[in-house]
């Protein structure tokens, strides 16, 4: 009895030793994946970079899955780049950095619903995210929803009072809700920040 | 030499297969690209760069097939979309920019674009269901009314006849009408008819369709009156009065498919005079005893389907125009080639089930009709109705005319001329008819006697304002 237990624990250790060096051996090979891939984007060679990718691709895997995102993007692969972004984002549900990366391709593509629901879906998550309340307020000002707009802004000069961009689109967005003397102090605070901002310069210019 | 023979022949073979292979390689050259699948790069690229050079049917081709292989994105259904629009391929480019609306819902120049896709292919209704998508700056611009009226529009025809001394006419070429048989003729000398229009909308998506008319006509009259057998009551000439409002209403049921219930009635106003003769002048001096109003209702519903290449309908219309008690059904088909309104064909179909007195006879009547544009500014409609026709209501032209005649063929010419810097369209018609007087017994009017044929022409104009 004892030697069989004597046998089946030596059986244990053999196997897990044996698992953990395939372990080993497969984290190396990702590792070393992922270091060729940065050297060839490095230089330039994007289809390099993604084939260095894909030879050890893991769909399970959502650093891969994310990385691959970026690249197709950059190769201009959107539909593949949206897929491995998707595929990230199912991976983990509740990373706000997939949903940026979705937002790439599916701007590139037009497809502003998309956009428009990623970014809200960021700032379900992160509520004060800052990048994603002035980006979604870019995306309504050009599609002249000027009062959505106007929200984010203010949400986002609330947390960052001193941001020129923040206070020359805001500036801008209330100058397109015809609120031009609160426009107008935008614009000077905004120049306060950068005294040569071109854009809150041409905004006082044309409230003059 | 032998060598030098075999050398050339089998280079001939060589050129022969050559050749064959080259005419292979290019029959198959579509089918080839056809099949090759596209990757998002040749499919942007492109299109993109088609689009850019302004080869149009570059685009709409690559576009298309990138799009059965599986690539939906906004910028790939626009670009098709626009070079559609610019090829005037309006229906055909309506479901791209819906699709790009599906992927950015709230995008001014698809929505800008859709609206007039609509409203060049004919779908009023769908257009204006639009205009609440448009920004403020785009209804400006496009000098879109806040008020549901779609149209507003006068019409006046006037129509005159061959037709002369009709009592003497009618009797030297189709006989004398029988004297003890209750019945009655009638022909017609003139008419005018003046009408006016209105289309508005009621809860954004229902269109009302609603028009009154007032027709004046002075026509003759042969009267046989079963209580007086023997003395016909002869009106050589008398003033007819008609008027007539209608009511049609589109409701539209899901894509591209309506549902138009409405109705027409109809008011007629025929004098009885106290005194009649014969002859010009001779009853100038009588009064009228008095006046037989004739009262009908036409209830009409339509089920309309518009499709890309294609407009179809099936309707049905009650009417009991002279006690005949009629159910009118048609099937109606529009031919749009090149899908859009530079060319169009449709035809009509009705089967008309007349009753009267519990006798039934069904007829059949077809009706087709020709558009072209031949210029920006200018539509032509041609329509040759062949076969007689008697109390038919013809759904394309919505008029309602309750007519003791037989139409025994007419050629319809319609010139239309839309303004496109003012929402104003004028259109011109000119209509020949020949047209079958009869004497209708009482007895029996399914079968006519005496028939006498003569010719009218009709001029209509008309100015409508569009929204």
């Amino acid at each position: 009895m004892g030697k069989i237990k004597i046998i089946l624990a030596g059986f244990l250790v053999i196997t897990s030793g044996i698992q953990l060096l395939a372990q080993s051996a497969a984290y190396e090979k990702t590792i070393e994946g992922f270091q060729n891939s940065y050297l060839s984007e490095a230089t330039g060679d994007l289809s390099q970079a993604i084939q260095q990718l894909k030879d050890i691709y893991d769909e399970d895997s959502y650093e891969i899955n994310l990385r691959l995102g970026w690249l197709t993007y950059s190769a201009g692969q959107f539909t593949d780049s949206y897929s491995y972004y998707n595929r990230a984002l199912s991976l983990r549900p509740f990373a706000i950095e997939p949903r940026f990366g979705l937002i790439y391709p599916a701007a590139a593509m037009g497809n502003w619903d998309v956009v428009i629901k990623q970014y809200n879906q960021i700032i379900e998550t992160a509520p004060g995210n800052t990048i994603a309340m002035h980006r979604l307020g870019l995306v309504y000002y050009g599609r002249k929803e000027y009062d959505k707009a106007e929200k984010l802004f203010e949400k986002v000069i609330n947390l960052y009072p001193f941001d020129y961009d923040a206070l020359s689109m805001l500036a801008w967005t209330k100058y397109q809700l015809k609120k031009y003397r609160e426009a107008k102090v935008l614009f000077n605070k905004a120049l306060m920040n950068t005294p040569g901002g071109q854009s809150a310069i041409d905004g006082l210019e044309l409230l003059e | 030499m032998k060598v030098i023979t075999q050398h050339i022949s089998a280079c001939k073979i060589f050129s022969t297969k050559m050749w064959l292979f080259v005419i292979y390689i290019f029959l198959l050259s579509p089918e080839i690209l056809f099949s090759q699948e596209l990757n998002f790069i040749q499919v942007d690229t492109s299109t993109y760069n088609m689009y850019m050079r302004g080869d149009w049917s570059g685009v709409v081709e690559t576009g298309k097939k990138a799009v059965n292989q599986g690539f939906d994105y906004y910028y790939l259904h626009m670009r098709i979309a626009y070079a559609l629009f610019v090829e005037e391929k309006y229906r055909q480019a309506i479901p791209y920019y819906k699709n790009a609306l599906k992927h950015n819902s709230k995008d001014p120049t698809a929505f800008e674009y859709l609206y007039y896709a609509y409203k060049y292919s004919g779908m009023q209704l769908d257009a204006t269901r639009l205009i609440d998508d448009l920004t403020p700056e785009q209804k400006n611009r496009l000098k879109i009314p806040k008020h549901g009226i779609l149209t507003v529009g006068i019409n006046h025809t006037y129509g005159r006849s061959n037709l002369k001394n009709a009592y003497e006419s009618i009797m030297e070429k189709a006989g004398k009408d029988p004297v003890n048989t209750a019945g009655v003729r009638k022909a017609t000398y003139f008419l005018n008819n003046s009408s006016l229009q209105l289309k508005h909308l009621l809860f954004k998506n229902i269109l009302f369709d609603h028009g009154i008319s007032y027709m004046k006509k002075l026509e003759y009259s042969y009267f046989v009156d079963n209580d007086y057998p023997g003395y016909p009551y002869i009106s050589a000439e008398q003033y007819l009065d008609q008027i007539e409002h209608w009511t049609q209403v589109k409701i539209p049921l899901g894509k591209g498919f309506y549902f138009n219930p409405g109705f027409h009635r109809i008011i007629t106003d025929i004098p009885i005079f106290n005194y009649n003769s014969y002859g010009r002048n001779a009853g100038s001096d009588r009064t009228v005893s008095d006046e037989i109003r004739l009262k009908n209702l036409l209830p009409l519903i339509t089920f309309e389907k518009k499709s890309t290449y294609m407009d179809a309908a099936v309707s049905y219309v009650h009417h009991n125009f002279n006690t005949i008690n009629t159910n009118q059904f048609g099937l109606h088909l529009t031919l749009y080639p090149f899908s859009n309104l530079n060319l169009y064909a449709s035809s009509d179909l009705y089967l008309q089930n007349k009753d009267y007195r519990g006798e039934k006879r069904n007829t059949w009547m077809f009706v087709p009709e020709i558009g072209a544009k031949v210029h920006k500014n200018l539509w032509l409609e041609f329509k040759p109705i062949l076969m007689e026709q008697f109390g038919l209501y013809d759904v394309r032209s919505n008029i309602a005319y309750n007519n003791l005649e037989k139409v025994d063929r007419a050629y319809t010419f319609k010139v239309h001329i839309p303004f496109y810097k003012i929402p104003l369209s004028i259109h011109l018609q000119y209509s020949f008819q020949s047209v079958n007087s009869y004497f209708f017994p009482e007895s029996n009017m399914h079968d006519p006697v005496n028939k006498y044929t003569y010719r009218s022409n009709f001029i209509t104009g008309g100015i409508k304002w569009v929204k």
